[in-house]
């Protein structure tokens, strides 16, 4: 279940201690260059408000072929919540949609994942867009094995299509 | 030889620690504690576990939120947590630390009567012990005669198994 702190608190309430695997979002909705939830405060120390079994989502738009000034400022707040995510325990799930920005090839996504472990930031989790041939898929899970194969997972994103 | 299933059983006390999140402070001064497990033989099979082997542990916890921690925590480190004992009527060891300078570490210990105190040589299954190549005893659990007698059962059982064991001070 991904599930936010406000409109969603109730829920996130009753999931704890269920074995419900939960994500708790802290972007900005829709923000690109990406800005977070004032929930956490700018520092993201309102992280440490938060329980062990919660896993801490954002959602990222970015593309290979970004502007440079963006993409620094994006990676400095991944970067950032990272680092945050490690001090306060707390599981991160980071989900990439390059689709949204401009058209993909095969290997958008594996490309901007290694950048992301380039970074040195190691998402426990991924979102992903559904690829769209084997190739793409083959590129994008060799890109994670290479890099980090102690990660939890991947959560491959539904985006309100229908079953 | 013979394959075991476990490479080694630690056995003795368990407690949540909780660690001053301030360092260089009077613990006094903390402004916040993080939750850790504790106890050298909990810490001996979570370490072995992270380091690849196969371990487990003997100790009993209460049957309150403490001792769940302590359990499910283990689990997550890949510990083997058969040989923990749920204890209705005891607590679970707390400790209260912190990390005052290179040298002082002032801690509280909450152990009056504490859950794994109550271990005793009925809790030792003779099938389990042997089960694993080495037993690893601790000092806190020579220090009365209940815990001790589980203590020098297990060793005695891997002794005359021909396991390792060990006592670490």
């Amino acid at each position: 279940m991904i599930c936010d702190g406000q409109l969603g608190r109730g829920a996130l309430y009753r999931a704890a201690g269920t074995g419900l695997w939960t994500g708790r979002p802290v972007e900005w909705p829709g923000s690109y260059p990406l800005r977070t939830e004032p929930e956490i405060g700018p520092d993201f120390g309102g992280l440490s408000e938060w329980p062990r079994d919660q896993v801490v989502k954002v959602l990222c738009f970015c593309h290979p072929d970004e502007e440079a000034a963006v993409r620094a400022e994006q990676e400095a707040v991944l970067t950032r919540l990272y680092h945050a995510c490690r001090r306060n325990r707390l599981e991160l799930l980071l989900e990439i949609i390059p689709s949204r920005l401009g058209p993909v090839n095969e290997g958008a996504t594996a490309e901007l994942i290694q950048h992301i472990y380039d970074l040195g930031i190691y998402p426990d989790w991924w979102k992903l867009e559904p690829m769209q041939t084997d190739r793409a898929w083959a590129l994008t899970v060799a890109a994670v094995e290479r890099n980090d194969p102690n990660r939890r997972g991947i959560v491959i994103l539904g985006l309100a299509e229908s079953e | 030889m013979m394959s075991k299933r476990l490479d080694l059983i630690t056995i003795g006390r368990s407690s949540v620690d909780l660690y001053g999140g301030q360092i260089g402070g009077r613990l006094e001064d903390m402004r916040s504690f993080d939750k850790y497990i504790g106890g050298s033989p909990t810490n001996i099979a979570c370490g072995t576990a992270r380091l690849g082997l196969k371990s487990a542990l003997i100790t009993a916890v209460g049957d309150e939120h403490m001792g769940r921690y302590i359990r499910e925590e283990l689990e997550r480190e890949g510990v083997d947590t058969r040989g923990i004992k749920t204890d209705p009527e005891r607590l679970t060891a707390l400790v209260l630390l912190g990390i005052r300078d290179q040298e002082q570490f002032p801690l509280i210990f909450y152990r009056e009567n504490c859950a794994d105190m109550g271990l005793c040589a009925d809790d030792i299954d003779p099938d389990f012990i042997r089960e694993a190549r080495a037993v690893v005893a601790t000092g806190t659990h020579l220090s009365n005669p209940q815990v001790e007698a589980a203590t020098i059962k297990a060793l005695n059982i891997a002794r005359s198994d021909n396991m390792k064991t060990a006592l670490d001070m």
